[in-house]
């Protein structure tokens, strides 16, 4: 049986299987409780995203610079044949963590505020979309050169490093984006029977 | 006149946990003090990271003080509560957990058996010192300790690997048997994780469902736990008491050189409790054993050797490779972290007189694994943007794989060693722990050639190294333990492998080029600590005797890792298990010749 023909047939068969162990009780409610919430197999079965992220209101950041981060985020992971960073809320994600760090890294606050503040002097805030895609590409170029300079190298790292995190921690980045599979509840474990994969 | 029971085991992770369990079966009124809070396992849940506040990382703050991760840290530590300190040479960091159950929740569940050749080092290469035991006495008890536990394996016939007990492997997945093939290819003998994790229902457990949680608390009891396994057997006889938020401060002595009890101090009261006992029993983990002898008499208890806190001893990390297969890449998604587990290619260095090495003395062994994770750590380490780069990504994403060391032996040397802080004190006021701790030329060699041979492992499978995975690989995010960004002491369930995060502002090293070899790197400890209260066969080279009986009080037993009078290349537990059940037996037999 494969991962993915998982029904609640075969489920409810392993429960009646297990409860019928002596110290399987022990466990039973607590596996009944992992089986509902996951009820569906791997990956399709992950519960929906109940943050509340899409309602959230930036805290950290003016209006202004949330505007542009959110752009930022955008390019750098864009809505395509999957969710972007749009979907997966980012820039909403960022915002919360640094006032989160209030009183904590004010180090990182710091660093963000700096960020932000040298991507207005690279002119990222003033720039429509199409300039604005072209300035994250001269930022980014020291990434594949490493003769290539920007002044503003450094922020593009710490958004897109912070922007991949909020994006494939996110619901849309690791389920619907990456089809992860983990986290679900399996009667086998899926081995690899690929013959290429058994010889070099 | 307060109660006076048979025994008091002072800890409840994996060896509290057998003990309580061996001596109530057998009759005995046991107390077990645990300092940390009960733990409910149903409390124990399948999260992804999304319905997390922090995605993981926890609370600002949360996580300095806490051990772990979002997800576990309430079956870690409350860093604030417990601190150590460290000399300035030491950058050790103690993984620690403090709740029922203990590290025995989170544990890598790694079941070796340690061979021959790993008892008799000393006599084998001139370094160190015997166990006091050889593998044929641990053997029933091994036996004992995996057909009760649970245990998948297969069956090699490798004498530097020892078989057990098992119950049916884990199958492979697509990156362990690319490495399967290479190992293969290279004439390297490689294997299943050996795993204290059900593949079939056995003795009243649930088999594994592949969720890939372990670290964060199995909710199914289907990996061995104190909880899941010896705890409510202890329950069932009646003859268990169990007090949690109890933190015993020393071992009472009564006037006949005889453990008599132990202090305790509650947990939210502060209020000191004596409690009495005919036995006591330490299994509180290697290090706090130590601290509890240390501070129970002014030259430590069963210190006439002299060696008490001497000789802790870590297995090494710090090496390791993460890149991709490139076979996999573009693949579909598959569950490959589902089991957590990966292939062990056995120590085939030091193990007879072919295999002698010039350079370096001991063993290693190395684990590999790959394929999806719950988290891409690779991803921001890669170079681009926008809709081809998450193409890349996601290609990438599955075709993950990583080699890691999972058993180095670090020498033994006096000089590391713990003891009590002048200063500094608990959140009760007892003195913590002061640890020394550094490594020698002979750990480097050694840790060098595993770097040497696990990249030509990983060239042989067609892999394409990468920095900036950290070691999370497939169960790791960031601010996961072993992840580039990891706090400093926080409990991991598995050794660390590369940090090879590029810096900032760099290009990060792509391509055919292997991980570059510094001539020293930076090792560091696997949570793996053992030794501080070292076996002998004579009274005067160590403290406890092959039963983990000190030498010095007949009715005082340490169980835990503290006999060690080496590390070996295999993962402790099973060890540390075995020794417990013999240990039992001893205590048992003794009480009976005493009519105890």
């Amino acid at each position: 049986m494969n991962d993915e023909s998982f029904s609640r047939r075969t489920l409810l068969d392993s429960v009646i299987r297990i409860s019928s162990l002596p110290a399987g009780m022990t466990f039973f409610s607590a596996w009944i409780r992992a089986a509902q919430q996951h009820r569906h197999g791997p990956g399709a079965g992950a519960p929906k995203d109940t943050s509340e992220l899409a309602n959230y209101k930036p805290q950290f950041f003016s209006p202004e610079d949330f505007e542009a981060v959110q752009s930022f985020t955008e390019i750098l992971i864009p809505t395509d044949e999957t969710p972007g960073a749009r979907e997966a809320h980012c820039a909403h994600f960022i915002d919360f963590v640094l006032h989160a760090a209030d009183g904590y890294s004010p180090d990182t606050q710091k660093q963000w505020r700096a960020a932000i503040a040298a991507l207005r002097e690279a002119g990222f805030h003033s720039a429509d979309g199409s300039r604005r895609q072209a300035l994250v590409a001269e930022m980014a170029r020291p990434e594949r050169d490493p003769s290539a300079h920007h002044p503003a190298f450094a922020p593009y790292r710490l958004i897109k490093r912070e922007n991949t995190f909020a994006f494939y921690t996110s619901r849309a980045g690791s389920i619907d984006a990456l089809d992860y599979r983990g986290n679900s509840i399996n009667l086998e474990f899926p081995a690899c029977t690929h013959p290429e994969h058994q010889r070099l | 006149m307060p109660e006076q029971y048979d025994a008091i085991v002072v800890g409840s992770g994996a060896c509290g946990g057998w003990a309580s369990m061996a001596l109530t079966q057998a009759g005995m009124r046991v107390l077990m003090l645990e300092a940390g809070s009960a733990i409910d396992p149903t409390d124990f849940h399948h999260t992804y990271l999304y319905q997390l506040k922090f995605r993981g990382r926890g609370a600002p703050g949360l996580l300095r003080r806490y051990s772990g991760s979002e997800r576990n840290y309430r079956i870690m530590l409350d860093n604030q509560e417990n601190p150590y300190t460290t000399a300035p040479d030491t950058s050790y960091q103690w993984g620690r957990s403090r709740c029922l159950g203990g590290r025995s929740l989170h544990w890598a569940r790694a079941s070796d058996r340690m061979a021959d050749y790993e008892f008799k080092a000393a006599s084998r290469d001139g370094y160190g010192m015997d166990w006091a035991l050889n593998y044929s006495d641990l053997q029933p008890y091994y036996d004992r300790v995996e057909r009760f536990i649970g245990v998948s394996g297969a069956a090699e016939g490798w004498p530097q690997f020892p078989d057990g007990v098992f119950l049916p492997v884990m199958p492979l997945n697509c990156a362990e048997s690319v490495f399967t093939a290479a190992c293969k290819s290279l004439g390297w003998p490689s294997t299943h994780r050996r795993l204290a994790q059900l593949t079939q229902a056995h003795n009243g457990r649930p088999a594994c469902h592949y969720c890939g949680n372990c670290v964060n608390g199995c909710d199914i009891g289907a990996m061995f736990s104190t909880l899941s396994t010896t705890l409510h057997p202890a329950l069932r006889t009646g003859k268990l008491e169990l007090r949690t938020d109890s933190i015993v401060a020393r071992v009472l002595m009564n006037g006949e050189n005889r453990a008599g009890g132990v202090t305790y101090s509650e947990r939210f009261t502060g209020k000191s409790v004596d409690v009495k006992a005919k036995h006591v029993i330490l299994a509180a983990s290697t290090l706090e054993n130590t601290r509890l002898l240390l501070l129970s008499d002014k030259n430590g208890l069963a210190n006439s050797s002299g060696t008490l806190g001497h000789y802790m001893i870590d297995q090494l990390s710090g090496g390791g490779v993460t890149g991709f297969l490139p076979k996999l890449k573009g693949g579909p998604s598959r569950l490959d972290d589902g089991k957590s587990a990966g292939i062990t290619i056995p120590n085939v260095v030091n193990i007879d007189k072919g295999s002698a090495r010039k350079d370096f003395i001991r063993g290693y062994v190395m684990n590999a694994t790959g394929g999806q994770s719950e988290y891409p750590m690779f991803a921001a380490s890669l170079p681009g943007f926008g809709s081809d780069w998450k193409r890349e990504v996601k290609s990438r994403y599955v075709a993950q794989a990583r080699i890691w060391i999972a058993g180095g032996e670090m020498l033994a040397r006096k000089e590391n060693r713990v003891e009590l802080d002048p200063e500094v004190k608990d959140h009760w006021g007892i003195p913590v722990l002061k640890i020394h701790f550094t490594h020698s030329d002979n750990d480097h060699a050694l840790m060098a050639h595993f770097q040497g041979k696990a990249e030509e492992l990983f060239r042989r499978a067609g892999g394409e190294v990468m920095g900036g995975m950290g070691s999370g690989g497939p169960t790791g995010f960031p601010g996961a333990p072993g992840s580039p960004n990891a706090p400093a002491n926080r409990a991991v369930a598995d050794s660390d492998t590369s940090r090879g995060a590029a810096r900032e502002g760099e290009s990060p090293k792509r391509g055919a080029e292997p991980n570059a070899v510094p001539a020293k790197r930076r090792l560091g400890g696997a949570i793996h600590e053992v030794g501080t209260a070292r076996m002998s066969s004579d009274a005067r080279d160590g403290v406890l005797n092959s039963f983990c009986q000190t030498h010095d009080i007949p009715n005082l037993y340490v169980f835990g890792g503290n006999g060690f009078p080496s590390t070996g290349d295999k993962h402790p537990t099973l060890t540390m298990l075995a020794l417990t059940a013999r240990g039992c037996d001893h205590l048992l037999e003794s009480a009976k010749g005493r009519g105890a």
